[in-house]
Formats: C-alpha cells, structure tokens, sequence
C-alpha cells in the first residue's frame, strides 16, 4: 500500500509541478528578502517633519517628528546623556538620516524609525563647532566646521588629509562662523556666513571647489538658517534685524527684505519648505515654530511649540513618499 | 435577490455541464499556503513579507471529456504577513483577505488555471508608535498544482504567481506599488460527486 502511494506521488506532474516551481523560486530568490517597511504602512505616504533642538539648561538635545500639519508623533531619539548636539540633518535613504553632531563631532546615522544612532562618517579633522549638513548626491554630503566646510563621500573624508574640501577663504568668499547650508536647483552650495554677514555661492561640481559669489549687501545682519525653494528663490534669516530675506537662488540679485518687524520671528535658527510652498521658521527666542508664505504673511505663529521647539538648530522636511 | 442570483449562476453552469455531458461532481478544495510576497515602495525598495495563507475553493465542472476537465471556481484567499525587515524594537504585520474568480483545466492529475481577486489589506505598524493603513488591490493569478486521489478526497501541492498594482489613490503613496506573490500550497480537496443542479438544490432546499 505505501508502495503504491509513493508511487503516486512521484510520477509526471509532481516532477513537472517540481521543476516548474524550483526554477521560478531560483530565479526569484528562495523565499523574500525586505529592504524595509512599506511606506504606506509607516506613514511615509503622508510626509513627516523632523527638529532637531539643544536646549543648554536643563540640557535637552532632541530629534522629534511631527505630521505635515505639525501634530507631534514621537521624540525619535535623545542625545541629552550622551552630549550629542544635533545640529544639521540631511537624508540618507527612505527611513534614515544623517546628523551633524557637535559634542561627537561626528556624522551619525539615524534610523527614523527605531530610533537607533550609529556613527556614519567621522574624521579626525572635525576639531571646532560642526553645524548644518546637506546632501550634494547619494553618499555625498558636505558639512559646516567652524570657518570651513568638509565633504564625505562613501562616508569617507574628502580629500582624505590635507585641507577641507572648502577652506576659510577661496577666492572672494571668506567661511567667518558658518553656519547653514543649502543647495541650489544648478547644484551650487549656498552659505551662509555669520559673522562676516555673508551670502557665499560655491562651484561644487568637481573633486576641488570655487567661489562663484559673496554676497554682502544686506549689512551686518547676522544669517543663519537657508533654504532654496522650487520658486526658484532662496530665502535665509537673520539675528541682528530678525528678518527673512528672499533672493534669487543663483544670487543672481540682491536679498530683499520678506518679513521683518514681527514679534514671532526672534532669532530665526533654523528653515524648512512644507509641501504646500509655505516656509517654516523657527523662532529661537519665542521657541516656536512658525508658518509663513512666500509673500511674507505669517500664517500659523505657532505651527509647533512644546519641549522640542526650544533652540531648534534644524528642520528637515521629509516630504510624502 | 441573493437566492436568485446564486440560482442563476448555478442554472448557467448546470446547462453548460449538460451540454458538455460532463461528469465530474461539485469540489471542495482547501489549502494551507506559505506565500512570499514584495510590494514596492516608491523609491524602488521592496517591503518583502512571509507567514501562512489559507485559501477556500469551489469548483463547478463546466466540461468533461475523459482526463480532461474544465472547472470555473470561487475562491476566498487569506494571508497572514509579517515583513522580513521586522525586528524586535519594530515590526509590521499585515493581513490580505478577498474574494476571486478563476478558471482551471485539469489533464490527468495536473491542474493549471488562473483566477482573479479583490483583495482588502490591513498593514500595522508596532514600533516607538503605532500605525495602521488600508487598501483594496486586485491581483491576477495563474497556478499549477498535482492532485492524488483517494476515493473522494484528494491530496494535492500547488504552486501559484501573482502579480497586482496597488494603486497610489488607495495608500496616498506617489506611485502605485507592484504587488508580486508566490506560494506554495498543501490542498485537500473533497468531491461531493453532485452536479452543479444537484448541489445548489440542495442548499436551497430546506
């Protein structure tokens, strides 16, 4: 009887059903593998905003996440015990990001999911005041020292020894405490220099870098946050007249003034662009986040404020995916 | 108006039996899967998932001439996922339940065919926080399977590909995600030795 069964059992389908099935899981992998979560799933489809604060008394240095309508999610990761200030974000892949951060003077890696910090880039040559990074292509980024900027890519230093990427002065643009990054639609690096109240404008396209403009012209105004805007505009704000000024992003023209004179701008730290076109601010003074237009109206003076908004030093938009 | 449409479709595929002198009875056929499913994310990425499917089917026999027969069928699929990618801090499990419609050929102990369903997903997010989506998607799906029969029960392997869009309206995604699924399935099939006539007089029956 056991017999007649196994004998049943391996005759011509089975064989055809076998080899059919065998090569069509060869070919496709046995089993699955999963590069991640399905963003639908993790809430990727709707967009999120990240903010990084450092808050010196009582010492709270945060990255939370917020919905594109600024209703608080979760704190993702806190560096308050292990004196990590975050000062720059900018992404990696789709669920994690790179942080510049002081204290470590390091790049680090930041699951937005879990949570999870681990070292992404460092460099022996990070010895001052690291502050905003930004994302040149896959791999590449380029981060604010002090009076310099350093660029990694396959998290390794570039060039390996020797000066940084950008030193403190090339050609017409002298780094005096740099602090904001960005990158315009044509690929080229946007600066903002606080101490020498500059707008600096870099060729960033080969393995050494070039000025390609220093823009002055909107006095000792103090910038430092920036962003570029598919306007086709960059906007940045500024300490010493809490303002925000628009250009074009090429410097192609001159900084004018968007909104100055309002009480809910009062140090602005740190910018992002909401999918909507409209700006966010962040107010170090009022601790606050703001809601503004491109026209300059103040939408929402108060789009986030809680524990985290104390001393923002950055905001990413991630937008939906 | 339920019974009426459960009698049309019975009468329709009693006179196509009797047209095709077909002999064969009305099948039961249920099945435990072990499914791989990827959906794509929109920057190419794929959420791969694994866990157990279980799947109902109903043949009617439509066509019967010797070791060939021909059978429309209903199917109610249910897969119960967890994404590969999941770990101990953070985890997504999903659930994929739906109804479809197919056609099969069976040569001998071979069976080939391909069906078509309506599928309601249920993904759930456990992490720092939790997150729930939901989407319906249609997916077609052609299969090969043997059968060994032992009186009116039979024991058979399948193997099916299916493949599917989620559209981006149902999840708000910026892209619809492909859906690509392939099981391997245990099934056990009962034939009730009734025609379709026979079988649907007696549920209506009292």
């Amino acid at each position: 009887m056991t017999k007649k069964i196994l004998k049943k059992f391996f005759q011509i389908p089975f064989v055809v059903l076998a080899v059919v099935s065998g090569v069509h899981f060869s070919l496709s992998g046995c089993g699955v593998s999963s590069d991640g979560f399905y963003m639908a799933a993790i809430g990727f489809n709707e967009g999120r905003i990240l903010v990084a604060n450092n808050l010196g008394n009582p010492v709270a240095y945060t990255i939370s996440m917020y919905d594109l309508q600024g209703n608080f999610i979760q704190m993702i990761t806190d560096g308050s015990l292990s004196g990590f200030i975050f000062r720059g974000m900018a992404p990696l892949d789709a669920h994690s990001m790179v942080v510049s951060t002081d204290g470590a003077d390091e790049l680090k890696q930041l699951n937005l999911l879990s949570g999870e910090l681990s070292t992404y880039a460092n460099s022996s040559f990070f010895a001052g005041n690291l502050y905003d990074i930004v994302r040149q292509s896959d791999g590449v980024y380029l981060a604010v020292e002090t009076n310099t900027i350093e660029k990694f890519s396959s998290q390794a230093r570039v060039p390996p020894t020797g000066n940084p990427y950008i030193n403190t002065t090339l050609g017409s643009c002298t780094i005096s405490t740099g602090r904001g990054l960005a990158i315009n639609s044509q690929g080229e690096l946007l600066l903002t220099s606080y101490a020498n109240s500059s707008i600096l404008r870099y060729d960033i396209s080969g393995s050494t870098s070039s000025c390609l403009s220093a823009n002055a012209t909107f006095g000792a105004q103090q910038p430092v946050p920036i962003v570029v805007h598919p306007n086709g505009n960059l906007y940045f704000g500024t300490w010493a007249n809490d303002a925000i000024y628009e250009a074009p992003e090429d410097l192609s023209g001159n900084p004018s003034i968007l909104l100055s004179g309002d009480v809910n701008i009062n140090n602005p730290s740190a910018m992002a662009v909401l999918p909507n076109g409209n700006l966010l601010v962040a107010s170090d003074g009022t601790d606050t986040i703001i809601e503004m237009t491109t026209a300059g109206a103040v939408v929402n003076s108060s789009f986030i404020k809680n524990a985290f908004t104390s001393s923002v030093n950055s905001i990413y938009v991630v937008p939906p995916q | 108006m339920v019974r009426n449409l459960f009698l049309f479709f019975t009468s329709v595929l009693f006179s196509l039996r009797t047209l095709a002198g077909a002999k064969d009875g009305v099948l039961f056929d249920g099945a435990l899967g072990l499914p791989a499913i990827t959906i794509s994310n929109p920057n190419g990425e794929n959420a791969g998932y694994e866990g157990i499917s279980l799947q109902g089917r109903l043949f009617a026999p439509i066509y019967s001439d010797g070791a060939f027969h021909t059978q429309l069928h209903g199917v109610l699929r249910y897969h119960d996922l967890e994404n590969k990618y999941s770990s101990d801090g953070q985890t997504e499990v999903a659930n994929h339940i739906g109804p479809g419609v197919g056609l099969s050929i069976r040569l001998g102990r071979l069976t080939l065919g391909g069906e078509y369903s309506l599928m309601k997903a249920r993904h759930y997010y456990i992490g720092h926080i939790g997150l729930k989506t939901e989407y319906d998607y249609a997916v077609g799906t052609a299969f090969a399977g043997f059968v060994v029969p032992f009186g009116d029960l039979s024991v058979g392997l399948g193997y099916n590909y299916s493949v599917g869009k989620i559209k981006k309206d149902e999840t708000g995604l910026s892209k619809d995600s492909d859906y690509a699924e392939q099981s391997i399935w245990f099934h056990m099939t009962y034939n009730t030795g009734a025609s379709v006539g026979d079988f649907a007089r007696k549920l209506v029956r009292p």
